[in-house]
This record gives structure tokens, C-alpha cells and sequence, in this order.
């Protein structure tokens, strides 16, 4: 027996089998259907458009933002700008994508860099607030 | 609330951030019970998907309970459970209406070639994703399906993204019945797209990988037969060889742009990054597949390019099918299957954590270490 054939075999029992062998149980076929409703909670034709509280970047070809939209994490700093910077080459340029992979290794080194500043100035001013501390609490002669 | 967030390359903590709020009329806020993690987020992780934010959080695939409801979503209330797509779709548009919801133009503002998409980077709309205590979630009336009373949520967690895309990964190897089918990738999707090619009526079904635990794992969880890539001399001849010397009918790519098997494609696309990824599989599926045959690509590639044999697909006269899975329109059907029996989508989970795990979470996905096969985190635990 070829293993194809004992494939079929040890298979063939199982509900599993060819259960959507039928090209009507396949939900995907064809994948681009004629128009209908995605699904029935659909109610609206265009839907309505959240507005923008920040900057948020998107594609130089879009006039406006999509309906919908994201405003987590906005650019800042250096990165933002090359970010924007970047939205500004159309997506078929493959600069625009190779300044996007530079944005993102210029945002991880600003926010190593935030973190070496946040520790140079904390542990000088907790070391200094210990010292003073320390002095009050000693009994004086 | 609790969120993991991205740090760097093969970096990420958990740490505080601001709640998610209601900022669209048909917006919810879900309270995540649980939420895995896909092996897409560890190209994220390994700092290969252009515009990751610093700060952002992952996480595409999470079932959760509605805490807030915006003001025109009609089709839930506080208290619902859902699982929700990993897609963002307006459910209106040209694209959704035809069925095409992974290609929504409504919903990314950054990119026409991808449409939105939950914790996948600025490249898929910036949208944070579930690796957190709460998330938004956009187009409440369009994605998000209840849960039934009587399944619990890791029953239907992976409707979210891997069961359908396997899915849709086998479907569009246009299977009639009978037919040779090579799936390159051993883990979730490439487990979800064999028994779904059993489903579809597949004659011989064969998985290709180079990690044994996870070959190991598809034999017994999907009845394959499989083939450690580094066992063998040459991979594309030991597999046509299996196909009576002319190939298989149909391969499947559910690798993407991080496989192993190429020098040169590792050299080229994951360290100068002269391609986005290395693009071996896709290769191998051109060269393994019969004359005539469908190649199947559901493996993760970035843009802008890659180096594929365009030349010999055209000459062997293949057909080549691909997209994001439209996740919305498999939810029903595979929920179906998974209520009677003959998927048991769950079993694949071999890791659960607390959220403040994630970050060994991933260290033990991405490392396919302690026979990891899917990895959950429970954030409220």
C-alpha cells in the first residue's frame, strides 16, 4: 500500500474527511464575492469619521485620515519627524519604507537615551536627598 | 492598566499605560481574558515589521469581555463575551463588501497594502493590540463574534486569526479532492492548515519543518506524514521524489519571512536587509509544486521586496494565491466544526501565562524551546 493510499484510509472513518469537500461549504470560495453585506450588524453605507485629538501620520496619497483610526503612539523627537518625513514618499519607493526601519532604530536609541537621563538625574538627586537626611537624623554635639 | 509594550529587538517588558477609551461612535473597550501570541508577533519582537513603535503593544489574536460600549454599536452590550479578528474592517467598503475584510480601505490610514490590523505595527494602522488588561476595538458591529454560552473562551480563541488562515491557506490550494499537499511550517497555521486540508478532502498530506517536537506534535495532532528539512539531502528532490517524481499538487508557504533553510536568505534579508525576510519557502514551494500546480502563501512578508523565482512559477504554469485571511466570513463555519468535533483547536495550546510573563512567554516561543507549540497569556489571572 502506497502511503498516499494509507493515508486515505486511516482518514477515510474520521468525521473529519472531505467534510468540506463541497465547494458550497467552503466560506472563502470565491474569495472576491459579488457586493454584500460583510456581516448583518452592518448599518451604514459610509461610516462615520472619528476625528483626530493628535498627529497622526498617514499615507501622503490619502486627502484626509481614515474613518477610522489609530491615535496611539504618535511620533516624537527625531524619530517622529523622520517618520513624517517618511510618510511623505509615496509607499511604492523603497525609501519610504527604508526610512521607516531607520525611525524605528532612532526611537529605540531615544528612549535608551531617556532612560540613561532619567537615571543620571535621579540617582544624584536621591543620593544627595540621602546624605541630607542622614545629616538631620545624626544627633549633633 | 497592565500592557506588554515593545522595548527594542527581542525586547519587550510589561508595564503601565494609559486605559483605552471609546474614541468612535461604534468603538468598544474589551477587559482581554486571554491572548496569544502568533508567531507573526515575533517578527515585531525581532524587529523586522517597518514603523514599530517603541511603546507599542502586540497581540492580534484575544477573546474578552465588553466593559464599554460606544454610542451607535447596536450588535453588543456590556458584559458580552467575544472573539474578535485580528482584521479591522469598516464592513462597508468596496473591499468588505466583496468579501475581502483583510484588505479594508477604511481602516489603515498608513498603508494601501495592508488594511487594519490589531498590535501589528504603524504598517497596519497603529492599533494597540490584546497583550493587555483592555483593548479598543474599532467596528464593534462588524468583527467581534459572541461567544456561546456553553463553549468557554480557549474553545474559540484561535478563530481570531491562525484556525481561519490555515484554513484559508488550504482552501486556496483550490483541494477538489484527492490531492498531494506539501505545508511548509509546523507550527499553528501550519497544524491548522493540515487538518483543514483533510477537511477539504486532501489525499496525501505532508508537513515540512526542521524543529522534531513540532513534526512530532502534527503527526499525532493532524495524522501527517512529515519531513525534517535538515535530515534530508536536498529538500526539493526528496519531496518530488515523494510525489512520484513530478511534485505535489499543492504547496502551502506557512512559514514567512523568518525561515531557516538558506544561508543566503537569511544573509540577505534578516541581516543587510537587502530583501524583507528570508523568502527560501516561498522558493522551495515554486520548485516542489507539479506543473500546474497552486502555491498557497500565508506566511508573513514585508514589504518592500523579495527575491522569489517568479521565472520558473511562469514556466511551470503555477498558480500563485495569497492574502491576509478575511478572517470575519470563516468565523461561523470553523465555530461549526469546532462545536461538532472535528477540530480541537485548543489542544494546541502547550504554555499559559500571567500577563507579566509575556516576556518569557515570547523568549520561549521564539526560542521553540520546552516543546512549545502556542504560548496564551490570561491577563486578569
Amino acid at each position: 500500500m502506497t502511503d498516499r493510499q494509507r493515508q486515505r484510509l486511516e482518514h477515510a472513518g474520521e468525521p473529519v474527511y472531505g467534510a468540506d469537500l463541497s465547494r458550497s461549504e467552503r466560506p472563502g470560495v470565491p474569495m472576491e464575492t459579488e457586493p454584500r453585506s460583510l456581516t448583518p450588524t452592518v448599518h451604514w453605507t459610509d461610516p462615520e469619521r472619528q476625528r483626530p485629538d493628535r498627529r497622526v501620520t498617514k499615507r501622503r496619497e490619502l486627502q484626509q485620515l481614515t474613518p477610522v483610526f489609530s491615535s496611539a503612539n504618535p511620533p516624537r523627537g527625531l524619530s517622529g519627524a523622520l517618520r513624517r518625513a517618511a510618510y511623505r514618499i509615496p509607499e511604492t519607493h523603497p525609501r519610504h519604507f527604508l526610512t521607516l526601519m531607520l525611525a524605528d532604530r532612532v526611537d529605540v536609541l531615544e528612549h535608551r537615551f531617556a532612560r540613561l537621563l532619567k537615571i543620571a538625574t535621579l540617582v544624584p538627586l536621591g543620593t544627595a536627598a540621602a546624605v541630607v537626611l542622614v545629616a538631620k537624623l545624626l544627633p549633633r554635639r | 492598566m497592565r500592557a506588554l509594550t515593545y522595548q527594542a529587538p527581542y525586547k519587550v517588558k510589561v508595564g503601565r499605560k494609559k486605559d483605552p477609551e471609546i474614541e468612535h461612535p461604534n468603538d468598544v473597550v474589551l477587559r482581554v481574558t486571554r491572548a496569544a501570541i502568533c508567531g507573526s508577533d515575533l517578527h515585531l519582537l525581532h524587529g523586522l515589521v517597518p514603523d514599530t513603535r517603541v511603546g507599542s503593544t502586540f497581540g492580534h489574536e484575544f477573546t474578552g469581555v465588553v466593559e464599554e460600549v460606544g454610542p451607535s454599536v447596536r450588535s453588543l452590550v456590556k458584559g458580552d463575551r467575544v472573539v474578535v479578528p485580528f482584521n479591522i474592517s469598516c464592513g462597508s467598503c468596496f473591499y468588505c463588501v466583496r468579501g475581502l475584510s483583510a484588505n479594508c480601505e477604511n481602516t489603515n490610514p498608513n498603508s494601501d497594502v495592508a488594511g487594519g490590523a490589531f498590535g501589528y505595527s504603524h504598517l497596519t494602522g497603529g492599533y494597540e493590540g490584546g497583550q493587555a488588561e483592555y483593548v479598543r476595538v474599532p467596528f464593534a458591529d462588524v468583527g467581534p463574534m459572541k461567544i456561546p454560552d456553553d463553549m468557554d473562551d480557549e474553545d474559540v480563541l484561535f478563530l481570531s486569526d491562525i484556525l481561519p488562515t490555515g484554513y484559508q491557506a488550504a482552501e486556496m490550494g483550490e483541494i477538489k479532492g484527492g490531492e498531494g499537499v506539501v505545508i511548509f511550517g509546523a507550527g499553528p497555521v501550519g497544524l491548522f492548515t493540515a487538518k483543514s486540508a483533510w477537511l477539504l478532502g486532501a489525499g496525501r498530506v505532508v508537513v515540512v519543518d526542521h524543529v522534531d517536537y513540532r513534526l512530532e506534535f502534527a503527526r499525532r495532532y493532524a495524522g501527517v506524514e512529515t519531513v525534517n528539512f535538515k535530515r534530508v539531502d536536498d529538500i526539493v528532490l526528496y519531496l518530488k521524489d515523494m510525489f512520484g517524481g513530478r511534485g505535489p499538487d499543492v504547496c502551502v508557504d506557512a512559514v514567512g519571512m523568518e525561515a531557516e533553510g538558506s544561508r543566503a536568505h537569511r544573509a540577505l534579508g534578516l541581516h543587510a536587509k537587502v530583501e524583507a525576510g528570508a523568502a527560501n519557502v516561498i522558493a522551495w514551494c515554486i520548485e516542489v509544486v507539479r506543473k500546474g500546480g497552486n502555491v498557497s502563501v500565508i506566511g508573513v512578508y514585508g514589504p518592500p521586496w523579495n527575491i522569489v523565482p517568479i521565472g520558473t512559477a511562469m514556466n511551470k504554469g503555477l498558480t500563485l494565491r495569497m492574502n491576509q485571511c478575511n478572517v470575519r466570513r470563516y468565523m461561523p463555519h470553523l465555530l461549526k466544526h469546532i462545536r461538532e468535533g472535528r477540530i480541537d483547536a485548543k489542544k494546541i495550546i502547550t504554555h499559559r501565562f500571567p500577563l507579566s510573563e509575556a516576556p518569557k512567554a515570547y523568549e520561549l516561543f521564539s526560542d521553540k524551546k520546552d516543546g512549545c507549540v502556542k504560548c496564551v497569556l490570561v491577563p486578569h489571572a
